[in-house]
């Protein structure tokens, strides 16, 4: 099994049992990754991920997610 | 279009509503806009959405709404929808740490309605589009007021205030304007094959006590009622012969602070406009929400509450069971005659009905009411 197949069953047992946190943490690491590969269009995608996954639960790293979105000119 | 010229005369010569606002499916529509949703219409507890985050999503009428607690403890109403494509935002009554996601496009709105973020609205990972104004896409708020733990909302934000509207009753009952409390095995819901307004015409008169609820023939007397009557406001009943309920050890739940005198004894009963019905008495309060579901089917929503925080403990359950079991019966003795009335709806020579001179004033008034609340919609065509 690769990464991607882990993170990715992850991700989907995360959507089954409702667990918003771990959401959270699978997407902003996978965007902080991609961004410091320069890639800033999928990196700003999984931030965005992150970043309303973070707002739904109250989860105080949406403030940061925020700020990052931000200064790539993604979000308001 | 109904004739209504004869419920909008005096008691003596009026005739009641005519059969249609019973039976009729567009009339029942026309009511929908010009008395429920033009007026402040209860449709819910505030007891339900007890803590910041809760969120209660309520269909009435068919229009989605939904109760939020917001973060300063306020409850307030919004449509239901997101603003994007019109999706049910909030399916189950559930609380909310943070915002209100809609599942479909995941545009998140905080507790105060703000839209707070449209993902890749402008393409993936690009959050903002010159032409998404999001001071402009909040979720829209309906016009809602908290009386008595109920729920009130005035969805065509067409009436005046509430409390300018009731300010008769919030001064009326001023005494029991408090702190209420409510345990949920207080709660309980009715449905009756009727239409909503029949439930409210039975409740606020007192004339069919006596064949209807003989249980009160010897403690609450006929003679022992009198009229709550408020032209175009809300009408009701009082009975000045109020005894607590007592437990096995002769208990009974603690009084409201403060209390006049009157209410040693007394009790009162009202409907207010449209589709409420509350009780008072010196040791609980209830409310009553009707829910017209169609021309012939009504839902009840039964809550009833209590003076004091210890009233909703351990301590005093058998008590508090022993007082729901009995408005639950008081209110299924009401069931056989508003379906009663609304099967007898269906003749065809049926007129609207005669009113008691003396004793029909609490019903009539309500006809009246309604019957100008259409006047009124009718004249806006």
């Amino acid at each position: 099994m690769t990464r991607f197949d882990r993170l990715n069953s992850k991700i989907l047992n995360a959507h089954k049992n409702g667990n918003i946190n771990i959401l959270v943490d699978i997407y902003f690491m996978l965007g902080n990754e991609e961004l410091k590969k320069s890639a800033i269009k999928s990196g700003c995608f999984l931030l965005t991920q992150a970043f309303v996954y973070a707002l739904e639960s109250g989860d105080c790293r949406a403030k940061e997610i925020r700020e990052i979105l931000i200064s790539y000119g993604r979000e308001e | 279009m109904s004739n209504l010229s004869s419920v909008i005369e005096p008691l003596n010569t009026a005739k009641g509503l005519p059969n249609e606002h019973y039976i009729d499916d567009k009339i029942f529509q026309e009511e929908k806009e010009s008395v429920l949703f033009s007026n402040w219409s209860a449709i819910g507890f505030a007891k339900d959405t007890p803590k910041v985050g809760d969120v209660n999503p309520i269909t009435f009428l068919g229009m989605p709404l939904l109760v939020v607690r917001d973060n300063d403890k306020k409850v307030r109403v919004y449509q239901n929808t997101c603003r994007h494509r019109g999706m049910v935002l909030i399916s189950e009554r559930r609380n909310i740490r943070g915002t209100i996601r809609c599942p479909y496009h995941s545009w998140c709105y905080g507790l105060d309605g703000q839209l707070r973020s449209t993902p890749h609205v402008g393409g993936p990972g690009q959050n903002t589009h010159p032409d998404i104004k999001r001071n402009e896409l909040g979720l829209v708020e309906i016009r809602s007021h908290v009386f008595m733990d109920v729920v009130f909302v005035n969805i065509s934000n067409n009436a005046a205030s509430f409390e300018e509207v009731h300010s008769d009753i919030i001064n009326q009952w001023q005494e029991f304007d408090k702190p209420l409390y409510h345990n949920e095995d207080s709660s309980f819901e009715l449905t009756v094959k009727s239409n909503w307004k029949l439930a409210v015409e039975n409740y606020c008169e007192s004339y069919h006590l006596p064949w209807v609820h003989p249980g009160l023939n010897l403690v609450s007397r006929l003679e022992d009622h009198y009229h709550i009557e408020n032209t175009l406001k809300y009408s009701g009943q009082g009975s000045y012969v109020y005894s607590q309920l007592k437990g096995k050890d002769n208990e009974v739940f603690p009084d409201f602070d403060g209390l006049k005198k009157k209410w040693n004894t007394a009790s009162e009963y009202i409907s207010l406009y449209p589709n409420v019905l509350l009780g008072v008495h010196r040791d609980h309060t209830y409310a009553i929400i009707l829910e017209p579901i169609s021309t012939n089917k009504t839902r009840e929503h039964v809550a009833i509450y209590y003076a004091s925080a210890e009233a909703t403990k351990a301590r005093f359950k058998d008590l508090r069971i022993k007082n729901k079991f009995f408005w639950e019966d008081v209110f299924k003795e009401d069931i056989f005659v508003v379906e009663g009335m609304q099967e007898g709806r269906n003749g065809k020579f049926f007129d609207g009905g005669k009113f008691s001179p003396v004793m029909d004033g609490p019903t009539h008034l309500f006809h009246e009411w309604v019957a100008t609340q259409i006047n009124l919609g009718r004249k806006e065509l």
